[in-house]
């Protein structure tokens, strides 16, 4: 009886200055690698020693290909090369403990990342270990979010988002901007993500700008939408210009609205941000203000990315101010 | 008139979890007092989906006027009161 051996003789190698901008050449690369789950496949490198800088957003992506690809048995015996700018990067936005957790063997500057049982259940725990860090700025650390884990709701509504709340004290419009950002992001993903999504929520900001970055590898919006759009396009481009407009939820006739990417988009566009997103073979970028949308590799699940200047926050009340003029609603407020 | 304080959910409400209890806790409580008063300080945000599954789910159940002499809001900050009028708006369009 012969054991079939699959072959990927690949070597990713993320930019330089692995930027929020560069992120695309990561996944465009990465493209094929979702389509390894369960092959076990022979001959993987996964290079960061060429790394000068990486940026949040960079990090929380490479952490999310090597969970993935761990988790789901793509390779067999994967080599990673880290360089101590990576470390410190790892180390920097709090995802040390998580990536060593599938990493094994140090040997020289070569390490091997594995998968098994023990040290997912070992890196499970880490995140209960994270904490938020602030100094100058605020980092907060990578932080599951499983639908039905009070610990992570608790741990972020009672010990960060307060420590964040405290940090801008001085202007009530940036925190409630923030908290906005974080409610729809929290609660897209909390209900879209099924249970293994194994989404992620880092967060790192100082008085200048706030950056918030989530990322899954579970149903993404491109395919959540696609059954339910009504030009029954299935091109992600396409797909992403669709989800970020008002009203346009892959739930309807539900309690969602299609408001939460239309909101983020809305205050990324009137406070001079980025929201950046990509999906299952599709990217759709707001720089200022900004928009377009394009083709890039496959990903698979949902990253989006936001990054707020704070000079000028926008509330809700700002964006809808007009509508709720117009409505006439009876609401006893005391 | 019965208080319900909504601070265990501060800053955020932002889960279809917390959303369900609190609209329990108003539905529980409507049916033992006349009126309840809910108290939303410290309240800072709250997921359109959650304002829409909270506040629209009673302005539809109860109608306009039943919502308005049996359900006092308190202590909503300005962008917490756009929010439930977006959800309630929302749930009105749905129905």
């Amino acid at each position: 009886m012969s054991t079939l051996i699959y072959l990927f003789n690949k070597k990713i190698t993320p930019p330089k200055y692995f930027t929020v901008t560069s992120i695309i050449n990561f996944i465009n690369d990465s493209d094929k690698v979702f389509s390894l789950a369960g092959k076990k496949a022979k001959g993987f490198k996964l290079e960061l020693s060429r790394i000068k800088s990486a940026s949040l957003l960079g990090v929380l992506v490479v952490y999310k290909f090597i969970e993935y690809t761990s988790k789901s048995g793509c390779f067999l015996n994967p080599r990673i090369s880290i360089n101590d700018v990576m470390e410190k990067e790892f180390e920097k936005y709090g995802f040390a403990n998580l990536i060593n957790a599938f990493i094994k063997g140090r040997d020289k500057d070569d390490k091997e990342i594995k998968s098994n049982e023990e040290d997912l259940n070992e890196k499970e725990r880490e995140y209960k270990r994270l904490k938020v860090s602030i100094g100058d700025n605020f980092i907060i650390a990578p932080q599951a979010l499983l639908r039905h884990d009070q610990y992570s709701k608790d741990k972020l509504n009672k010990e960060y988002l307060p420590q964040i709340q405290r940090y801008y004290r001085y202007d009530e419009r940036i925190v409630k901007m923030i908290f906005l950002v974080f409610s729809e992001v929290l609660l897209n993903f909390w209900e879209h993500a099924v249970e293994d999504s194994n989404s992620v929520i880092v967060a790192n900001g100082n008085k200048q700008f706030i950056e918030i970055a989530c990322a899954d590898s579970g149903n993404g919006i491109v395919d959540t939408l696609k059954s339910v759009l009504t030009n029954q396009t299935s091109d992600p481009e396409v797909i992403l210009q669709e989800a970020v407009k008002r009203g346009v939820t892959s739930k309807k006739n539900t309690n969602h609205m299609g408001y939460g990417l239309w909101i983020l988009n809305e205050i990324v566009t009137r406070c001079g941000g980025r929201m950046h997103i990509y999906s299952q073979g599709g990217y759709y970028y707001n720089n200022e203000g900004k928009k377009r949308s394009g083709k890039c590799g496959y990903w698979q699940g949902s990253i989006v990315y936001i990054a707020l200047p704070l000079h000028k926050p926008i509330t809700l009340a700002d964006i809808l101010a007009e509508d709720i003029n117009k409505m006439d609603l009876k609401i006893n407020w005391v | 008139m019965k208080t319900i304080n909504l601070n265990r959910y501060s800053p955020i409400i932002s889960d279809k979890i917390a959303g369900d209890e609190i609209y329990s806790t108003i539905i529980n409580e409507l049916s033992r007092n006349d009126a309840v008063s809910i108290d939303l300080d410290g309240i800072k945000s709250m997921a359109t989906f959650c304002a829409k599954q909270i506040f629209g789910k009673l302005y539809l159940e109860l109608g306009p006027n039943t919502f308005f002499q049996k359900i006092a809001l308190r202590n909503a900050s300005n962008d917490v009161k756009t929010i439930i009028k977006i959800g309630i708006q929302n749930a009105l369009e749905d129905a």
